[in-house]
């Protein structure tokens, strides 16, 4: 019955559309499920395969193009042409491109989209033994798995973690970073005052509101989803105390929710409108830019978040990780160049270039990584850089939509235990929907 | 127009015989007036530009002054590299070109057809013009997201274009050429809808004397009336071509190579995922709204009320 | 004299005008007109029926399946559309493009015209006065929304908040307050818009009978009165366009919220076609997303009547 249904609405939309058959199924001429080798010799290798990437903007092209691809043209014979779009472009990019059948060989993405790719097929899996013999920190390799198996690796990472300003503990007598939720409460507290905020948390220059939450959530010993990526997590216990965390720091002045610096503003912390703050690695360019002082050494002290339930503390983790197209006609060309990005010398050239910071820190010496006190710190532990998105397939129609339901907590639209069931209710929904 | 002079007339009447001393005072009252609009439109035009003007000092500031507290308004030392390094960022001699060429022909393609369609739709009666009508209006109202997917698939599929057969299947179509570029959204159905209203306000009269005349349909439409609606063509013209050059969204889908990228795509880089640099954005997008400055101060000259009247009569 | 303002194409005027004229040579004439009617229409018309028809119908048509770009779509009858009527978010963004329209295209308009106006007649400085206008739509929206956001600082270095300062009010969080957010962004599309509807204004002047003008001079009609007799129902044409045009662009509105607010916070400033945006290129619900452009096609056309409505009508459509 729905067979026929669709043969007919096939036809309809053929006749309509007059582009065949071709338009639906468009990759025809691929077989997704050939499977990826990343053991063939290198003058096995032939071709030209391409590369959809939303990193290596502006100046940081010609590094990937001379220092990057050219060693590994050379050495192949393979061509590779890039396709680089903007981070915000990058889902119209992707969609059209498989609805076309004509997706890059190679694709970056972010963290949480690997399992949804993965789980809808445009994904190639990854054999483990290559995995395990890169010898990664098993945190950053966490967000490439779907089922168990591998369908992405990480090429560079941007940790988050928290911000101090020393002057500024130094004049209230505190002389450690906190280590608890709880002390990080107080602290915060006894920072406020004289037009400093005591922690800020919120402000854009480091994730959105959703992701502001998920890092809490992960300091309370919480998760989003099960194991499985099937069932929901985040509305559990951990979720309450992160979103009660939240709102009892801004009732007692400490985060103040209107603090918000937008793109390309300086952070309240960067102007000492705030005395501790939620900092990304990749805030270092604008600090050196806007304010250098504060890259100055000494100038700026930094600590990962503690954790809520007297467990490790955490580092939130995202990233750029490339993945093959299981629709590539050339998947082992593909694959061969996925293992050159991901070989320590190129990691190093490439994450110099774009100011991230490589997934391992077994990298040849490199000056420019080393130059960033944020990137020294994350890549120092990156074994707490645990707390990731995602982790279900269901998570891109989860992602946004879940940015307004935390905003409706802090904002006091929403009590948190709606909040909680809003959160559940999404997620259980976006779940219920894999096929 | 019978309506407009009767109600004209019926409002208070300044009467007619006027004395000196009355005109003097109503030349002052008249002065007054004409000082005080001058006064409003200082105000509200510098109003109307600040976030411009806020964009121009910020393209020749120093990145540490945005984060001092409080900025100072004006740049204290004025970095005119900020422009020099925002134009090294990028190939953005390509992009300029690129872009240059896809706004004119926006501009020329709908100068030519969409007047052509304007004009039918506004003065020429055929079966089908109103439904013509409607339907140019209701593709305004198909939002680019609707229908993103199927273009796409249609350029990606044109026939025996970049490898594909006669089904459209094989190779890539048009993709990352110039057709994908130029074809899709080389007539705006706004501009057609635009063209229609500027046809409407000029005079039926003018077209069934020329017929008398024995000038031929088409004559009519490119020699008597369309030169009536000047300042329109340039309208058109000039939007057409602001469209093509800030077009950003659909180069960027439908192309992958380096020299096939438009302006708007170079000033993006400027934004990346954790930094902005914002003094090289403010210089990118300054520079980028130069040529549309120029080009529209040129154009205002032509908007010279009484312009189009004088063909009337 | 009555050119001008006299309805277009169908008019009985235009008929008589040419019945003195032997019939044969009439119904010449009108096959001629026929025919060139077609011809002249027929590329743009063409064009889009292929650019746009068949891409519309493709969107319909999918808007009856669940696909997700991947997978083959899947016929799913009215799923869609019920999915739709109990989406609250979804309603709530077409009222928030209600408001945004309802408050700012009439204000907008009205700046517009008054701008022109002021514009069309020769003062020093003319041309500068018509760029300054202008150069909110010149500058690309992605540019206009970043600037915005400095303007709209929360702390005291936001202009906005400068300028608030002075009078004693302040400092406000613009965008951070869902009860505010709207109402910024509101102000910026009224500043944004004001640009495109003066031009057109302006155009649409140029083809005002300066005989007119003459004529309220010999009846001693003064400015206020030559604006509202004379130069209101020469513009009718343009200010049709202008509000149906208007009204498509606001619902349409997505570089500016997508940069501004994201929507947010809490989906306060959530507008239809980021909705959709959202659904078809973040959730893959390629379906459900035509179905919600369907329903916002549906809400436009039946704007656009009722626009027709308020401004009376062009003419003979």
């Amino acid at each position: 019955m729905s067979f026929s249904r669709r043969t007919l609405l096939g036809t309809t939309g053929a006749a309509a559309v007059g582009l065949g058959a071709a338009a639906c199924g468009s990759g025809g001429a691929l077989d997704p499920d050939v499977p990826l080798d990343l053991a063939v010799d290198d003058t096995d290798l032939a071709g030209s395969i391409s590369l959809l990437t939303p990193d290596f903007v502006g100046d940081d092209r010609p590094v990937l193009d001379q220092e990057v691809i050219a060693p590994f043209t050379e050495r192949t014979g393979i061509d590779v042409s890039v396709d680089q779009v903007d981070w915000n472009k990058l889902n119209e990019k992707i969609s059209t491109g498989i609805a076309g059948g004509i997706i890059a060989d190679l694709i970056m993405t972010g963290v949480g989209w690997t399992q949804p790719f993965a789980e809808k097929g445009i994904f190639a899996e990854i054999p483990a033994d290559y995995i395990e013999g890169l010898g990664f920190d098993e945190s950053v390799l966490a967000p490439a798995r779907f089922e168990g198996k591998y369908y992405s690796l990480p090429q560079a990472l941007d940790l988050r973690f928290l911000a101090y300003h020393p002057e500024m503990f130094a004049a209230k007598g505190i002389t450690e970073p906190p280590t608890s939720m709880d002390e990080l409460a107080e602290v915060a507290l006894e920072l406020t005052g004289d037009g400093v905020v005591g922690f800020d948390y919120l402000s854009g220059s480091a994730g959105s509101a959703r992701q502001a939450f998920v890092f809490l959530l992960y300091a309370f010993g919480g998760t989003m989803f099960s194991e499985d990526g099937l069932s929901t997590k985040l509305h559990e216990e951990p979720g309450r105390l992160t979103l009660q965390w939240m709102l009892d720091r801004m009732d007692d002045g400490s985060i103040d929710y209107d603090m918000q610096a937008a793109e390309g503003q300086p952070s309240p912390f960067q102007q000492k409108k705030a005395a501790m703050s939620l900092v990304a690695t990749g805030n270092w360019p604008t600090w050196m830019q806007m304010t250098p002082e504060l890259c100055e050494e000494g100038a700026a002290g930094v600590f990962l978040m503690p954790s809520g339930v007297g467990g490790d503390p955490v580092m939130f983790q995202g990233g750029t990780f490339i993945s093959v197209s299981s629709l590539s006609q050339n998947k082992d060309a593909a694959g061969a160049f996925m293992k050159h990005m991901l070989e320590p010398e190129f990691l190093g050239i490439a994450n110099a270039a774009t100011g991230k910071v490589p997934p391992t820190p077994d990298i040849p010496e490199n000056e420019e990584i080393q130059s960033s006190l944020l990137t020294r710190f994350g890549l120092e532990n990156l074994e707490y850089a645990g707390a990731t998105e995602g982790g279900t397939a269901g998570y891109m129609q989860i992602r946004t939509n879940l940015d307004g339901i935390v905003e409706g907590c802090l904002t006091r639209r929403a009590s948190v235990e709606e909040t909680l069931a809003d959160m559940k209710s999404l997620c259980d929904d976006a779940i219920s929907r894999l096929r | 127009m019978a309506t407009d002079t009767r109600s004209l007339a019926a409002p208070t009447r300044p009467s007619a015989p006027a004395g000196r001393t009355r005109t003097k005072s109503l030349r002052r009252q008249r002065r007054l007036a004409s000082t005080a609009m001058l006064v409003f439109l200082v105000v509200s035009s510098l109003v109307m530009a600040a976030p411009f003007l806020w964009m121009a000092l910020s393209s020749i500031r120093d990145p540490t002054e945005l984060a001092r507290v409080p900025m100072p308004l004006i740049p204290e030392d004025l970095r005119w590299e900020n422009y020099t390094e925002a134009l090294t960022r990028a190939p953005f001699g390509v992009y300029a070109r690129n872009s240059f060429i896809l706004a004119t022909a926006a501009a020329l393609l709908n100068v030519a057809f969409g007047s052509a369609c304007g004009y039918a739709l506004a003065k020429l009666r055929f079966r089908l013009a109103p439904a013509v009508f409607g339907w140019m209006v209701a593709c305004i109202m198909i939002p680019f997201y609707a229908t993103v997917i199927p273009v796409f698939l249609m350029v990606r599929h044109m026939p025996l274009f970049g490898g594909n057969s006669i089904l459209g299947a094989g190779g890539t179509g048009w993709i990352d050429t110039w057709w994908a570029l130029i074809v899709p959204g080389a007539i705006s159905p706004f501009m057609v809808f635009l063209f229609r209203q500027f046809y409407v306000s000029t005079p039926s009269e003018l077209i069934e004397a020329a017929r008398l005349d024995g000038v031929s349909e088409f004559g009519i439409y490119t020699r008597i009336v369309t030169p009536l609606i000047k300042p329109g063509l340039l309208t058109v013209a000039l939007l057409s071509f602001e469209a093509g050059w800030n077009n950003f969204l659909w180069p960027l889908l439908v192309t992958t190579s380096e020299n096939l990228r438009v302006i708007q795509v170079g000033i993006s880089s400027f934004r990346q995922e954790a930094a902005t640099d914002w003094h090289l954005l403010m210089a990118g997008t300054t520079l980028a709204a130069v040529p549309m400055i120029v080009l529209f101060l040129v154009f205002q000259r032509y908007f010279v009320q009484g312009f189009a009247a004088s063909g009337i009569k | 004299m009555s050119a001008a303002v006299s309805p277009g194409p169908t008019t009985p005027d235009a008929e008589r005008v040419a019945a003195p004229d032997a019939p044969v040579r009439r119904r010449s004439v009108r096959t001629a007109e026929r025919r060139w009617g077609l011809i002249l229409a027929a590329p743009a018309t063409l064009h889009t029926l292929l650019w746009i028809g068949v891409p519309i119908i493709v969107a319909i048509v999918l808007s009856f399946t669940a696909y997700d770009i991947i997978h083959a779509p899947e016929f799913a009858g009215l799923e869609n559309y019920a999915t739709i009527f109990t989406d609250g978010l979804f309603w709530r963004s077409v009222l928030h493009n209600a408001i945004i329209a309802g408050v700012g295209i009439p204000i907008s308009m009205f700046l517009a015209l008054v701008f022109a106006v002021m514009l069309n007649r020769a003062i020093p400085g003319q041309g500068i006065f018509r760029v300054m206008v202008f150069l909110p739509h010149i500058t690309a929206t992605v540019a206009v929304a970043m600037i915005w956001l400095w303007i709209y600082n929360p702390s005291e270095n936001g202009l906005m908040n400068v300028v608030l300062g002075v009078v004693g009010i302040g400092p406000l969080p613009f965008l951070t307050n869902p009860d505010l957010a709207l109402a910024s962004v509101i102000l910026v599309t009224i500043w944004q818009g004001i640009g495109l509807k003066m031009l057109i204004y302006l155009a649409a002047l140029q083809g005002v009978d300066g005989q007119l003008y003459e004529a309220a001079d010999l009846d001693g009609a003064n400015f206020v009165q030559k604006f509202f007799h004379v130069t209101v129902p020469m513009l009718r044409p343009a200010t049709f366009f202008i509000l149906i045009t208007a009204l498509i662009a606001n619902f349409q509105t997505f570089d500016l919220i997508y940069i501004l607010t994201e929507g947010g916070p809490a989906n306060s400033t959530s507008v239809v076609t980021y909705r959709i945006y959202q659904t078809a290129f973040q959730e893959f619900r390629v379906g459900l997303a035509n179905a919600q452009s369907v329903i916002l096609l549906l809400i436009l056309i039946v704007l656009a009547f009722l626009s027709r409505k308020i401004v009376g009508g062009t003419d003979g459509d």
